[in-house]
């Protein structure tokens, strides 16, 4: 039996606010790190900077202190709390569909957010969001049937990780631009995508071009945006099975060959304009989703001649 | 409303001299050697696993929704055998002599037209739906699902308080309850032969599948909840988990031609039996209340075209009806040709005149009931009411006499329960739930619901209720082992 659209929605959501959580956890902490060791190049827009790369809106001046805090709690922008509370309630609402191992560390997660601040230690705070929601995600795939639940989970993460992690190169790029191949930047870059060590091993130093080149390209780490959207459009291809070419395969498709296809570079030397042709795409792909599984309206004819046949069919038997 | 009985409750464990029951000897035991510091941290246990397993209600405080834990004692609550027995005996029959009621007057109305019981009260139910006569219901069941409230009075005998035959709530929590004292408590329940109660949701699906409209080899069922604000959606989704069966909200589903679909990801797919825990009147903005934004429209409509099932059954209200309680001894009489064996408690309907002078002389001692509503809402106790309220509740009653019945207090048993390590005496009432398919059965025990404060008779979880554990022992030599 095919998803409710409500709960396959809810499932895209729970995962798509996990994967929020636990990037927003990690650039955070991440940040949190760079600002105490290293003094900037420009130090009054470290946090403002910071802040509009977690998705708040451009502010002038930010404090160390109020910028932790917006990013930890406050629920009038994207923050830890508001994250885990909105997959919290997802999981609540679409509870039957996932496993009860991992509906109760979400619950748990949620508790002890809400009861714990971070005055015990900033780092430990969001290392223990990030391990649990690294938890969660793989309770996600050991506890649940690999199903079309599962894919919609999944969707909903993969497919915000390749715009979280597009959108953080693309900025750095931007920001960077005139740093280099400084290695200490690029370096919190890529651990703010968790890639730092998969790095390391794959390529041989840490430089403006292989690092953009590696989150956005790499087809081996799961932490790239290529490889997340590849995983988005295998879901799709997973969900849909036998039925392909619906309008979100199709979105997905050309998405995914930009990745493939696009040259380095180019990229590398002109990140906005690849951020530009990401985010349309990215666009396409949301509403494709919308329409094909989200909300959708149609009674199939077989459904109706189906239920009218029945009867006969049962009598002639 | 905190008030006492005027004569001693009975103590369903302890004997008048302080001696545990013979049932409840082994349980006493082991409760006295656990100490103060020991009980508290499993009841500390008992709370953080119903936070973690995220076993919460939802109450709406000043138009906004708290989650809070159901209160829960650690100490469970026996049944013995026998008085098992009686208890289940009594249940069935009582549910189907209703599900006979329900039947015949929305069908032929035999029990009408030969006087049995006077139609001016039963046609005059808010719960009756004139609309639905002449529609007869998949097998002949109606209520598919019963919660019947039980109380003990001061000699221990078991009465009838009230029958819930719409959308009652709470079996969640017995198998809830269940779950987390086996995990915190496992010492309880050494030398006890404690009847299971887990098969509950397996009969139930096997019911619901029962119900297919047609010839439909593999039908699909569904759970209609009002969604994640209702304060019982903990049980819908944890039913619907266990039954393996599509949790839905009214948006999901969508009436085409008088079939029902629900919205999925490949498009509309049929759906055959509806167990619905929606309002009757909420159910269709069609037919019901225009405003409801939690329902179906066009549902009804497929329910009267045969096209769907839908449990419990629409009109069901009527029975539940407080002044149709009164009723059912002779329901049971007239349809089953048996006495009640478990009694009411006795009633007064104001619509009856004589009845209506006796309550109106005697409103001190006297709990008043409005007959439509539930969880005590709308009730006057007389013993711990004012003057003013008595009087308001006098000019009530004389102007719509139909609306009210009256019974004298009835002193709810208690039994010891766990406050911060220490045991105090709490009255408690007890929901069994008895489900109708094929056959009739009872879930082994029910829902016990403890008043939190000293004295109070008030044990619904909307008002401050908790509840325990509930243990019906099986075998006699477990009994035996039990009383050793």
């Amino acid at each position: 039996m095919p998803l409710l659209s409500r709960v396959a929605t809810t499932l895209y959501v729970f995962g798509r606010e996990l994967e929020s959580a636990e990037h927003l956890a990690r650039i955070l902490r991440v940040h949190s790190e760079m600002s105490l060791d290293r003094s900037q190049p420009r130090p009054s827009r470290f946090w403002p900077a910071f802040l509009e790369l977690a998705g708040w809106p451009a502010t002038r001046s930010a404090r160390r202190e109020k910028a932790i805090g917006l990013a930890l709690g406050d629920t009038a922008g994207p923050s830890l709390a508001r994250s885990v509370e909105a997959a919290r309630q997802a999981a609540q609402a679409v509870r039957p569909s996932l496993s009860t191992e991992v509906f109760e560390q979400v619950n748990l997660l949620y508790w002890r957010l809400r009861e714990t601040g971070w005055e015990g230690g900033l780092y430990d705070h969001l290392h223990q969001v990030e391990l649990t929601a690294q938890l969660i995600g793989g309770l996600i795939d050991d506890t649940m049937a690999h199903d079309e639940a599962w894919n919609f989970v999944r969707l909903g993460k993969f497919f915000v990780r390749a715009a979280g992690v597009t959108r953080l190169v693309v900025r750095k790029g931007i920001e960077l631009a005139r740093a280099g191949d400084d290695a200490v930047a690029w370096s919190s870059v890529l651990r703010c995508c968790s890639s730092f060590e998969a790095y390391q091993i794959r390529r041989p130093a840490v430089t403006r071009a292989e690092a953009i080149s590696f989150l956005l390209f790499d087809r081996a780490c799961p932490r790239s945006a290529g490889f997340s959207v590849a995983e988005s459009l295998l879901t799709v291809r997973r969900i849909d099975g036998a039925e392909s070419g619906r309008p979100p395969h199709r979105a997905l498709g050309q998405l995914a060959a930009l990745f493939e296809y696009a040259d380095p570079a180019e990229v590398v030397r002109a990140p906005a304009a690849f951020g530009s042709r990401v985010d349309r795409l990215a666009g396409e792909v949301a509403r494709a989703l919308r329409e094909a599984y989200f909300q959708p309206i149609e009674v199939a004819n077989w459904v109706i001649e189906g239920l009218s046949r029945q009867p006969q069919q049962q009598q002639q038997a | 409303m905190g008030i006492s009985s005027a004569v001693r409750p009975y103590d369903e464990m302890l004997e008048e001299s302080g001696r545990p029951r013979a049932v409840y000897r082994r349980l006493h035991r082991t409760l006295l050697r656990a100490g103060r510091s020991d009980l508290a941290r499993r009841h500390r246990l008992a709370q953080r696993a119903f936070r973690d397993h995220g076993i919460t209600f939802t109450v709406s405080q000043r138009k906004v929704g708290i989650e809070r834990i159901f209160p829960f004692d650690l100490i469970p609550r026996i049944i013995d055998p026998p008085q098992w027995s009686r208890i289940e005996a009594g249940l069935k029959q009582r549910v189907t002599a209703l599900n006979h009621f329900l039947e015949d007057v929305y069908g032929e109305q035999r029990i009408l037209r030969q006087g049995v019981v006077p139609a001016e009260i039963v046609l005059s139910s808010a719960g009756f739906r004139r609309e639905l006569v002449g529609l007869s219901a998949p097998h002949g069941v109606r209520c598919h699902v019963a919660g019947v409230d039980l109380v003990l009075d001061h000699k221990g005998e078991v009465h009838v308080l009230e029958d819930n035959l719409r959308t009652p709530s709470g079996i969640s929590y017995v198998l809830a309850n269940r779950q987390v004292l086996k995990r915190i408590y496992p010492e309880l329940f050494v030398g006890h032969d404690v009847l299971p109660v887990d098969g509950y949701t397996h009969q139930l699906l096997q019911n619901l599948r029962w119900l297919a409209p047609g010839r439909v080899d593999e039908p699909t069922v569904v759970l209609l909840t009002p969604g994640i604000f209702n304060s019982a959606y903990f049980e819908h989704l944890f039913l619907a988990k266990q039954m393996g069966i599509e949790l839905v909200e009214g948006s999901d589903l969508v009436v085409d031609q008088d079939h029902v679909f629900m919205r999925t990801t490949a498009g509309l797919r049929p759906v055959h039996v509806i167990y619905r825990r929606v309002d009757d009147d909420f159910l269709d903005p069609v037919t019901g209340r225009t405003d409801s934004v939690i329902g179906v429209p066009g549902l009804v409509n497929a329910y009267r075209a045969g096209k769907v099932s839908i449990a419990n059954g629409l009109g069901n209200a009527v029975a539940d009806d407080k002044a149709v309680y009164a009723l059912v001894p002779q329901l049971i009489r007239y349809y089953l040709g048996e006495e009640a064996i478990l009694p009411n408690v006795p009633t007064y309907l104001c619509a009856r005149q004589q009845e209506r002078t006796y309550v109106l002389e005697h409103l001190h001692e006297l709990v008043v009931k409005t007959v439509g509503e539930s969880g005590g809402h709308g009730m006057l106790i007389g013993p711990a009411s004012t003057a003013g309220q008595r009087e308001r509740m006098r000019r009530r009653i004389q102007a719509r006499p139909r609306d009210f019945v009256a019974q004298p207090v009835v002193s709810l048993s208690v039994q010891p329960a766990l406050f911060d390590g220490a045991l105090a005496s709490r009255h408690q009432d007890l929901r069994p739930f008895v489900l109708t398919g094929r056959e009739v059965s009872v879930t082994p025990g029910g829902l016990t619901r403890v008043a939190l404060r000293a004295g109070s008779l008030v044990v619904n979880s909307s008002q401050g209720g908790g509840s325990r554990d509930t243990w019906v022992l099986g075998s006699p030599g477990a009994r035996d082992a039990a009383a050793e």
